[in-house]
């Protein structure tokens, strides 16, 4: 059966009311009754999206920290985001709030990623300190998986890399 | 000829490869937290980054604004992947970035201010990746990002943080679907950070057995090693979609063959055809050109009729408001496409 609304797709969602004793049925697809009124209506309060699931994770009872009095007055700075606000629709409302929020956001970030420390890409006006400590860790992590493949040539070249930067390092200093 | 009528490397499983990085200004609230004085200015600001860069890419991409177009022109344009259907919303000021070649797209105030996305024919995700973080680069030449040295770069949803990429890549598994092996493939990819899911359908059912596979992890890794371990993964469904093609052709030849001639005798002469069974038979053909069954058509050719007969698209070159003139239409245009 084609869905009542758009006549393309197959109806998968079949919709039976009874107003004032008179029957009307409807069939939809699942993409119409998403947006039909019956639907959204049923589905109201229910958060389906990432922030409906994310909450749970995030949720758990609220430490409050030290010099933290209430909730309320820990909204962010710059875009007035409560961390309630968050936990409803998994979503932050601006850069700064990883900052007002860190304490609370750090768990979660661990429970999604399985770490809360980037090392990848840094943006080049981050400054050079930054981006030279992320290439020295990453050289020295490549330099140790060669040693462990017992790859010595490889070892070797990773090995002058490395000094290399130190030495640029010192000079700079 | 676009991205997504090419056929690329690896063009039997992989239609396209993208990859994605989002971004967002300092100091800016969120699109949806955004007022619109700062729509605005994220908008202005991240076109100048690009379009007054004085570098090669400012000549070849051109600024779209969203907020201008009907409903069906957003459609057809998010039908070809360019952007997203979050973008359709116009309760937000959005913008678009687009390359003459359709590989860059550089998404204005979606969940983030900035969505680069590069794309490419086949499996290609390294040309993706090195266009998309050249113009990161680019941008931000005149953009300071929000970004924290130990999260890295900030965005909308948590599950963005960190690099803020994700890389995916749009199959075409036939075998995997119809072997019934593909159900347990996504619940073993899930636990890789994985996630796979229909393209043109809804939840696992995909039409025309289309998926799209995207890391999910953006925050611990560097770019690179994200890339490099998805890109071991999509080679091991390439390996098992190929293998369980051969296995289905071996078990039972001529049933599959009849399917497969079938779908490509109705395409070839129907009058009315709803989207999704063209997609169905398509993807029926698309299988038999990729077994040899078929070879009178080439991917590329399969691959430009497909993205021509969706709905908006037709709506938007022939102006067919009503969806039975346009399966009228789609069948014509078929029908021309599998007899040249």
């Amino acid at each position: 059966m084609k869905c009542q609304k758009c006549h393309e797709r197959e109806a998968t969602s079949h919709i039976t009311q009874i107003i004032n004793g008179k029957k009307q049925e409807m069939h939809l697809c699942t993409q119409c009754a998403a947006e039909s009124p019956e639907f959204q209506e049923m589905k109201a309060g229910l958060d389906f999206g990432i922030g409906g699931f994310l909450g749970g994770i995030f949720g758990g009872k609220p430490k409050t920290l030290a010099g933290e009095t209430t909730l309320q007055n820990n909204a962010c700075p710059v875009c007035g985001m409560l961390f309630e606000d968050f936990l409803n629709d998994g979503r932050l409302g601006c850069g700064d709030c990883y900052s007002t929020f860190r304490n609370r956001l750090e768990r979660p970030l661990r429970q999604i990623h399985g770490t809360c420390e980037h090392v990848g890409k840094v943006p080049s006006r981050m400054g050079g300190a930054l981006k030279r400590d992320r290439k020295l860790a990453k050289l020295e992590s490549e330099l140790n998986a060669a040693v462990l493949k017992q790859e010595f040539e490889k070892a070797a070249e990773l090995r002058d890399k490395i000094k290399e930067l130190k030495d640029k390092d010192d000079k700079e200093a | 000829m676009m991205w997504y009528t090419e056929c690329g490397k690896d063009g039997d499983v992989v239609l396209s490869s993208r990859v994605r990085l989002a971004r967002n200004l300092k100091g800016i609230p969120f699109p949806a937290r955004a007022d619109e004085k700062q729509q605005e200015e994220v908008l202005t600001r991240c076109k100048n980054a690009v379009l007054e860069s004085g570098s090669t890419l400012a000549d070849t991409v051109k600024y779209i604004d969203l907020s201008v177009m009907q409903d069906y022109e957003k459609q057809a344009i998010a039908e070809r992947h360019l952007i997203s259907p979050q973008m359709m919303d116009s309760r937000i000021k959005r913008g678009l970035l687009l390359s003459d070649d359709n590989r860059l797209s550089i998404l204005l105030n979606e969940e983030d201010h900035i969505r680069i996305q590069a794309m490419a024919a086949g499996f290609d995700l390294d040309a993706c990746f090195s266009l998309a973080d050249r113009v990161d680069d680019l941008i931000e030449e005149s953009v300071e990002y929000a970004f924290d040295e130990q999260i890295g770069y900030l965005t909308c949803c948590p599950t963005n943080a960190g690099t803020g990429m994700r890389a995916s890549v749009m199959v075409h598994l036939p075998g995997l679907t119809i072997s019934g092996t593909i159900n347990q493939m996504i619940d073993s990819l899930s636990q890789l950070g994985v996630t796979v899911r229909g393209l043109f359908g809804e939840g696992s059912k995909a039409t025309g057995y289309l998926y799209q596979i995207s890391n999910q992890l953006t925050l611990g890794a560097a770019e690179e090693d994200i890339l490099e371990k998805f890109k071991q993964i999509v080679e091991s469904v390439i390996g098992k979609e190929r293998e369980m093609r051969t296995r289905l052709y071996n078990t039972d030849k001529y049933k599959l063959e009849d399917r497969l001639m079938r779908s490509y005798g109705i395409l070839s002469h129907a009058v009315l055809l709803s989207s999704e069974e063209a997609m169905k038979r398509l993807s029926d053909v698309r299988m038999g050109i990729e077994l040899g069954i078929i070879k009178n058509i080439k991917l590329e050719q399969l691959n430009e009729v497909t993205y021509e007969i969706l709905p908006a698209n037709i709506m938007l070159k022939y102006n067919l408001p009503d969806a039975n003139e346009r399966d009228l239409k789609r069948a014509e245009i078929v029908r021309e496409r599998m007899c040249s």
